[in-house]
């Protein structure tokens, strides 16, 4: 920690610049926003964004990108203590008891909980990232192909396992992904896939799988949900929360923050179980076990600050492996690779700036976030009254702008109503979509680790098991696909946790 | 049960996506099996990664196929299907539209995407619609092209600008 705490400083003395202060207050509001929105989580909210995001220098982008985050969760828990209506799987665990206070007009203590306790567990997250990120990209530059390949595989299987409701479907995405990534010239330089088109050389674009997967299949989603009719919100203003509520609630903050940063440092597990893990655990400490569910501010507290410790620690395996552990992650590194900036273990050492800006950004994102949505809560939730037809096909043309940029070809533009199209199919069929992208974002890397590995031991399969690493990963990788059948007995509140779409 | 409620059990959605699967994994098969190495040196080649991927999806296309289908989802699911047409409307109007995008232009394009969409989900007039469409079209345009500087094709408008 000796040497972490002045490089921090240094990336706090990046982040407070005042154009880095406009660009993280930026974020913070636009990610709120379109978390807010209904039907558009957090991976979709940064796909949407990303073209935009690409073209700014890489420490606005980065401070961008790290804000959108944090605001695109925090808009998604406002939604479901309001209305009841969760912005992603994360924020699921939080409308139980969160709109059953505002039901109660205790609206304001359970958005302001939500906001101190995301607020603690991110300062503390960010503090444990700060102590495990340099160990762990230590421990990490000992990895050789072999090591690296074992820990794609575990990261693939275990996102593949957790983030759908049926292993088998997961897995397919995970293997579209991959067979996605082939496309394309390999390393050695043979075309593959390419159909004799020069523009597919390139292989396919990432922001066109990505914005259809995630964007354009929500907007067709929505289009189909949206004669549910208008939703009743409920505002009654007591705006402020009392010492004793903050009390009362700090040590399932805290549990919930260390439980939560645990779960997301895992890949493929993520805030949606974090969250879910730590309300379970909460109504067994809980003396009062029979008030959760009616309006028990530590039900709020805990999961809220359960998934955003948990997107802090999802951070970890990004930035010190560069394998990412959920869709939203995924998305991140497409961002910083475009950006110039790779994350793995030398990334600690060669771009400690980055690195440590971008923890900055991610506490500022918090501070931001406590300072802007409390006094704008009424604001966001006026959002939710936009007529539905004007703003989903709006959403649909920024998309359109978003892929084209990228390359100004029309193919890709086609590409994005393909992946629109299979999106919508998957999401609608229980398919996990998350998969898809970490599959497209690892594939190559993976092949180019299998390859490499078989060059050093001239092509035979011993590596498999006489490295002690790759062995452990691989333990892990078999353990993570005999999760579900283990999980789908977990119970939750006497009914069986459905852990449905993916974990963004 | 007669004959035709018999086939639609037995081609339950998973059963359908599985073949489907399957026929996507053989093409991608057939195709990874004509790559060739280029370098000589290289141990696994070009077609060494497709051929386990193709393994791997062949194994997942035949375990969608035969396994139970999950007891409440199918009926959701049929429940739901009804209104497929519903959403797949708008995306055959994004794809006219990103047809149209370089030919005719961004400014006009969208004007009329926008405005087409949004009538069909539910916009009262076509006159409001079309106004509301060339607003949010000018400030989306003026937004990426000169405040972003994202350049968008102006098509058939490219002599005014």
């Amino acid at each position: 920690m000796g040497e972490t705490l002045p490089l921090l400083l240094n990336g706090f003395e990046l982040a407070l610049r005042p154009e880095n202060l406009i660009f993280a207050f930026v974020g913070a509001f636009l990610g709120t926003v379109i978390g807010v929105l209904p039907g558009i989580g957090p991976a979709g909210a940064l796909a949407m964004l990303l073209p935009i995001v690409l073209n700014m220098n890489p420490v606005g982008a980065i401070i961008m990108l790290a804000t959108l985050y944090s605001g695109a969760m925090y808009g998604g828990s406002t939604t479901s203590i309001l209305l009841n209506v969760p912005g992603e799987t994360s924020s699921v665990v939080t409308c139980l008891d969160g709109h059953q206070m505002a039901l109660q007009g205790r609206a304001g203590p359970a958005l302001c909980i939500a906001a101190i306790g995301s607020y603690i567990a991110g300062t503390l997250g960010v503090v444990g990232l700060m102590l495990f990120a340099p160990l762990i990209a230590g421990w990490a530059l000992n990895f050789g192909p072999p090591e690296y390949f074992a820990l794609m595989v575990f990261g693939l299987s275990a996102v593949a396992s957790l983030s759908g409701d049926s292993l088998v479907k997961g897995l397919i995405a995970m293997i579209l992904g991959l067979m996605l990534a082939t496309v394309g010239t390999d390393v050695t330089g043979v075309a593959r896939y390419t159909f004799n088109m020069p523009e597919m050389l390139d292989g396919v674009e990432f922001l066109a799988v990505t914005i259809g997967l995630f964007a354009i299949s929500e907007v067709l989603l929505n289009t189909n949900e949206m004669r549910g009719g208008l939703r009743q919100s409920v505002i009654k203003h007591k705006l402020f929360i009392s010492l004793g509520e903050i009390r009362e609630s700090l040590g399932a903050v805290l549990r919930g923050t260390f439980i939560g940063f645990c779960v997301g440092v895992m890949p493929g597990a993520g805030a949606g179980i974090a969250a879910f893990l730590t309300y379970s655990v909460e109504t067994q400490v809980s003396r009062h076990p029979e008030r959760f569910g009616k309006g028990e501010i530590r039900g709020v507290a805990a999961p809220e600050s359960a998934n955003n410790a948990a997107s802090v620690g999802a951070m970890v395996p990004m930035l010190t492996l560069g394998v990412p552990g959920s869709g939203t992650t995924a998305i991140m590194l497409i961002a910083l690779t475009a950006l110039n900036v790779h994350p793995g273990p030398l990334m600690f050492t060669q771009r400690a700036d980055v690195v440590w800006g971008l923890i900055a950004a991610l506490y500022l994102g918090n501070v931001m976030l406590l300072i802007l949505n409390l006094p704008l809560v009424g604001i966001f939730v006026r959002l939710l009254y936009l007529p539905m037809r004007l703003l989903l096909p709006v959403v649909m043309v920024i998309c359109v702008i978003g892929v084209y940029s990228a390359n100004q070809t029309v193919l890709d533009l086609v590409f994005l109503c393909a992946f629109g199209m299979l999106g919508y199919y998957m999401r609608k069929h229980g398919y996990p979509v998350a998969p898809v992208i970490l599959g497209l974002v690892l594939g190559n890397r993976m092949e180019e680790a299998l390859r490499q590995s078989m060059i050093m031991t001239q092509g035979n399969l011993h590596w498999l098991l006489e490295r002690p690493i790759v062995v452990f990963f691989l333990a892990l990788t078999l353990i993570s696909l005999t999760a579900p059948l283990v999980m789908r007995r977990l119970r939750f509140g006497g009914k069986p946790v459905k852990l449905e779409q993916e974990e963004s | 049960m007669n004959k035709k409620n018999q086939a639609a059990a037995f081609f339950s959605a998973d059963r359908i996506a599985a073949l489907l699967l399957l026929l996507v994994v053989a093409l991608y098969g057939w195709e990874g099996a004509k790559l060739t190495a280029a370098l000589q040196v290289d141990v696994i080649g070009p077609g060494f990664f497709p051929k386990i991927l193709t393994a791997i999806g062949v194994m997942l296309g035949v375990l969608l196929f035969i396994r139970r289908s999950p007891r409440e989802g199918d009926d959701k699911n049929a429940a739901k299907q009804g209104s497929d047409l519903v959403a797949l409307a708008p995306l055959a109007f994004l794809l006219a539209y990103v047809l149209a995008l370089e030919p005719v232009g961004f400014p006009l394009a969208t004007a009329a995407f926008l405005a087409i969409t949004f009538r069909y989900l539910g916009h009262p007039t076509w006159k409001s619609a079309l106004f509301h469409a060339v607003v949010i079209t000018a400030v989306v345009f003026g937004l990426f092209h000169f405040g972003l500087d994202i350049k968008l094709p102006l098509g058939v408008l490219a002599g005014w600008a």
